[in-house]
């Protein structure tokens, strides 16, 4: 039933939206009100028309209804809510009727309640809009309807794909929606402006919207970044993936389009930079969306095989042709240009800072693209990997970020020399101190230095600016320099959530520069207990356990971290095997620090467990990127925040800003990802063991210090425990064999008490001493993680055995034998 | 399909004909139109009415739904002005909102 009425709805939102552009063109010609009131009636229709396909659909995926096509293929009885509902977004068809349904909300909500200056360009860009949304709706409809049924009702659905089984699938997809859909507005807005021949007020009137779309575009790609650095396992967070660039393309546009919109509202021209970029902008979205949904790549991110490569290739066509023919009939109406007069001015930074961004965007188009087309051209492809990308990219961003630090020291007026010469030990502090600063904690890279270099000026400057305003605004008004800052923030809110954004995107580049430049990444194979030696880290692999989940059995493995001094965390990255389609997933573990993230990825295993393979990479300075990206983020939300004056409305926004962020912090850095927190690590074998002291059952007291010179066997155990005891006869039997040649036991019962231990010792006949680990302080000191545990000692007072659970006579014996031949020599 | 989806369908088509359909059924509001009838209503007063003009009854004009039709002109010089200039681009006067024709 609610497939039906969705299908139906579907059915009716497409002639709606082709009605609504024709009734805003006919109110336009006949100049009749009544005309534009039905179009904008029928806009907002279609908004809810979609919006309730979006409820049907998502009643389809809470019950489980498999009779719907798209359900079963993406949906199963035993997954978990949160994935029942980001499901919807899954899979080609509902993520196009997620996008429908944006589109046509977005449409709504920009010609229903545009600003002032955008209201005389409502009623053409009504008709684009409802154009656009009347595309996405005919290639739903037609040849991808999520409501399409199945003959044959299935009792359980195929599962969603195990990769997007994580709560990154809740917020990425629908943030790089409501960026892609939301450029669909100024995109509209611009033809609008075009038409009406009123183009010197519409990057003013978009603003809003082109920082919606430049914010869900942005919290898109830092959450996408995240995700795989936290699942997909390849130790990265960026990979030049074709899809990726999908969305880091209409970003660059869009980004150099608020650059220009400033220069644009400040009368500086720019007119025809804004239009193009407006256009391309959502060419490049339509690219995007061509390129994820027509097989012409493999990624994470492609959907199954689909033939509406076609559609978008077309619709691309049109809109090229048709905004190019717009704009070529409107030449007259677009002020004519002169250019910077200097570029060493804020104009000609502002110019070169367009021109940066537009060389960025066709480098990184032509590294999508190049394989595609090279193999169509020359039948053999051509591969642009990251490295390609990044040497073609890295030179170009890093004149950016020089120019982000440039910039502000040119003043709003031209350069003048005083000006600069004033802040000239700023900008030496920043160029040099950087790199100083690297340098002693041991990056001593050339290139990295040189970047560290610009970023450290740029940072030097940004942060000064904002310094700056401060201070200058304290002085004026005699509020503590706190306060004016605050105030800053609050009132300008676009100048210094630039400056906020500025400041993440050096942070970012810090972070870029280590992770590019300092790459570490090993695979390893490792013997149970044997400490492997990894760049500045000692790994210790404890073993494998194994839990059965639903349909998919998860493989952790345990290793313990030890640095230069010493323990620092267990990990636990993880393995799931799923039980249909045989699909593997590995999850990392990792542990982060300001200089770097030791990332552990479980590859494999053999003997039972006995050896496994991991993949060992260290990101460095990886840190700073997510800071970075915070802080990023944090600027464009200050930018768009609205001006409201109630003051519960900003309390209430500011609690939910801050919660937001708060959340994303601890996703980061307050979740586990996969470290065993509290434990205290086992003394590495080869190491000093550390002393003890112990009371035994008869009153005494023993310490391993007392015992230098002896082979010492500690033997972890518990009355409770049955592999313990049973291994007790033959530590009986060992103690019995070496009790005269210079050996000393010490049973140490773990979470015990007297009785139940004199009566285990009695029924075993051990003759050994046994103690009490009162407070737990030996089991803490031998990091011990579960019971039995064997450690031997030898003579110097160094660990030669560390063995986890129950061991044997034979194996005993090697070992103390070996210790005491040494002790001999 | 079922007869209750059909039935649901069909509802919902007649409700957004309805809602769509509906500023058509206002009696127009060309600004053109209501002046014209509105200077042949002032002139039948005037001259006693010899040919009879039905009596139009002035539509309630929605000024932020025509306010793209109305031109502006400026009192001080007569230039004409957008409907966002707060002050007049030739003479400079201040601009007040509601100087229709």
């Amino acid at each position: 039933m609610a497939a039906e009425i969705g299908r139906s709805l579907l059915w009716l939102a497409l002639p709606l939206s082709l009605y609504a552009a024709f009734a805003s063109v006919w109110g336009i010609r006949a100049r009749d009100a009544r005309w534009a009131a039905s179009a904008q009636r029928a806009t907002n229709a279609l908004a809810v028309l979609l919006g309730v396909g979006l409820l049907l659909l998502l009643v389809a995926f809470l019950s489980d209804d498999f009779s719907v096509r798209y359900v079963a293929q993406h949906s199963s009885t035993v997954i978990p809510l949160y994935l029942k509902i980001s499901a919807i977004w899954a899979g080609q068809e509902g993520s196009l009727l997620l996008w429908c349904a944006l589109q046509a909300f977005f449409a709504a909500v920009a010609t229903g309640l545009p600003n002032e200056k955008a209201r005389p360009l409502v009623p053409w860009a009504t008709v684009f809009l409802n154009l656009i949304s009347a595309f996405f709706l005919t290639v739903t409809v037609l040849h991808s309807n999520p409501f399409a049924t199945l003959d044959v009702v299935l009792a359980e659905g195929q599962g969603l794909n195990p990769l997007l089984r994580h709560p990154g699938m809740i917020f990425h997809p629908p943030a790089l929606y409501i960026g892609y859909v939301g450029l669909a507005v100024p995109f509209a807005f611009a033809l609008a402006a075009l038409v009406t021949r009123r183009i010197e007020g519409w990057t003013r009137a978009l603003h809003t919207w082109m920082l919606v779309a430049w914010l869900g575009l942005g919290i898109g790609l830092l959450l996408g970044m995240r995700w795989a650095y936290d699942v997909l396992g390849w130790g990265g967070y960026w990979g030049w993936d074709p899809v990726e660039n999908a969305g880091l393309l209409p970003w660059f546009t869009l980004t150099a389009l608020l650059h220009g919109a400033v220069m644009q509202e400040e009368r500086r021209g720019f007119h025809l930079w804004n239009m193009l970029l407006a256009i391309f902008s959502f060419v490049l979205v339509l690219f995007g969306t061509f390129a994820t949904r027509s097989g012409m790549i493999a990624s994470v991110h492609a959907y199954a095989q689909s033939n509406l490569g076609g559609y978008f290739l077309s619709a691309i066509g049109v809109v090229l042709v048709g905004s190019f023919a717009l704009l070529i009939s409107r030449r007259k109406a677009l002020p004519s240009e002169a250019g910077p007069a200097s570029l060493f001015s804020r104009d000609g930074m502002f110019y070169l800072t367009l021109i940066l961004f537009s060389t960025l965007t066709v480098s990184v188009f032509i590294g999508s693209v190049l394989p595609t087309i090279t193999e169509v051209l020359t039948s053999r492809r051509f591969e642009a990997g990251p490295a390609w990308f990044d040497r073609v990219t890295g030179p170009q961003f890093g004149l950016l970020v020089l120019i982000l630090g440039v910039c502000p020291l040119l003043g709003r007026a031209a350069a003048t020399l005083v000006r600069l010469r004033r802040r000239l030990w700023l900008l030496a502090l920043g160029a040099v101190g950087a790199p100083l600063a690297a340098a002693a904690f041991g990056f001593r890279e050339p290139v990295s230095l040189l970047g560290l270099g610009v970023v450290g000026l740029a940072g030097v400057v940004t942060v000064a600016e904002l310094v700056e305003g401060a201070i200058t605004r304290s002085r004026r008004t005699g509020e503590a320099p706190i306060n004016a800052l605050w105030r800053l923030l609050r009132l300008q809110r676009r100048t210094y959530g630039g400056y906020l954004v500025h400041a993440g995107v050096v942070l970012m580049a810090v972070g870029i520069l280590g992770t590019r430049l300092y790459p570490f990444e090993v695979e390893r194979t490792f013997r149970m207990l044997e400490p492997v030696d990894v760049g500045r880290y000692t790994l210790v692999y404890e073993g494998l356990r194994q839990e059965f989940v639903d349909d998919h059995v998860r493989t952790y493995a345990t290793v313990s971290v030890y640095g230069e001094r010493g323990y620092l965390v267990g990990l636990e990255p993880r393995l799931d095997r799923y039980t249909s389609g045989s699909q593997t997933l590995t999850t990392p573990a990792l542990r982060p620090s300001v200089r770097e993230d030791l990332y552990l990825i479980l590859s494999g295993w053999s003997d039972n467990g006995e050896i496994a393979t991991f993949k060992v990479v260290i990101n460095a300075l990886v840190n700073f990127l997510w800071v970075g990206g915070l802080v990023f983020l944090a600027g464009g939300a200050l930018a768009l925040w609205p001006h409201v004056r109630s003051r519960t409305w900003n309390l209430v926004a500011l609690v939910v800003a801050l919660s937001l962020l708060g959340g994303a912090v601890w996703a980061m850095w307050g979740a586990t990802h996969g470290m065993i927190l509290g434990g205290t690590g086992r003394p590495l074998v080869g190491e000093p063991a550390p002393d003890i002291r112990l009371t035994l059952l008869d009153g005494s007291t023993v310490s391993l210090a007392s015992l230098k010179g002896q082979v010492v066997l500690i033997n972890f155990w518990a009355s409770w425990c049955p592999s313990c005891v049973e291994e007790m006869p033959a530590l009986q039997a060992v103690w019995e064999a070496y009790e005269e040649r210079g050996v000393t036991f010490l049973g140490v019962a773990h979470r015990d008490t007297q009785d139940a231990v004199e009566a285990a010792l009695r029924q075993y006949g051990t003759t050994y001493p046994v103690g009490l680990d009162a407070g737990e302080r030996v089991s803490t000191l031998y990091g011990i993680t579960g019971i039995p545990e064997t450690f031997i000692i030898d003579a110097r007072g160094d660990l030669t055995l560390a063995h986890i659970g129950p061991i044997t006579a034979e194996a005993l014996s090697t070992v103390i034998d070996a210790a005491l031949d040494m002790s001999d020599q | 399909m079922g007869w209750g989806s059909l039935l649901v369908s069909f509802a919902v088509l007649i409700g957004l004909m309805a809602y769509v359909g509906y500023p058509l059924l206002r009696t127009s509001s060309d600004p053109k139109r209501v002046v014209e009838a509105w200077v042949a209503q002032v002139r039948s007063e005037r001259h006693g009415s010899v040919h009879a003009v039905p009596e139009v009854r002035l539509p309630v004009v929605d000024t932020a739904e025509v306010a793209d039709d109305v031109i502006n002109f400026c009192p001080g010089c007569g230039r004409r002005v957008e409907p966002d200039h707060v002050y007049c681009p030739k003479c400079g006067r201040r601009l007040t909102k509601g100087q229709a024709p």
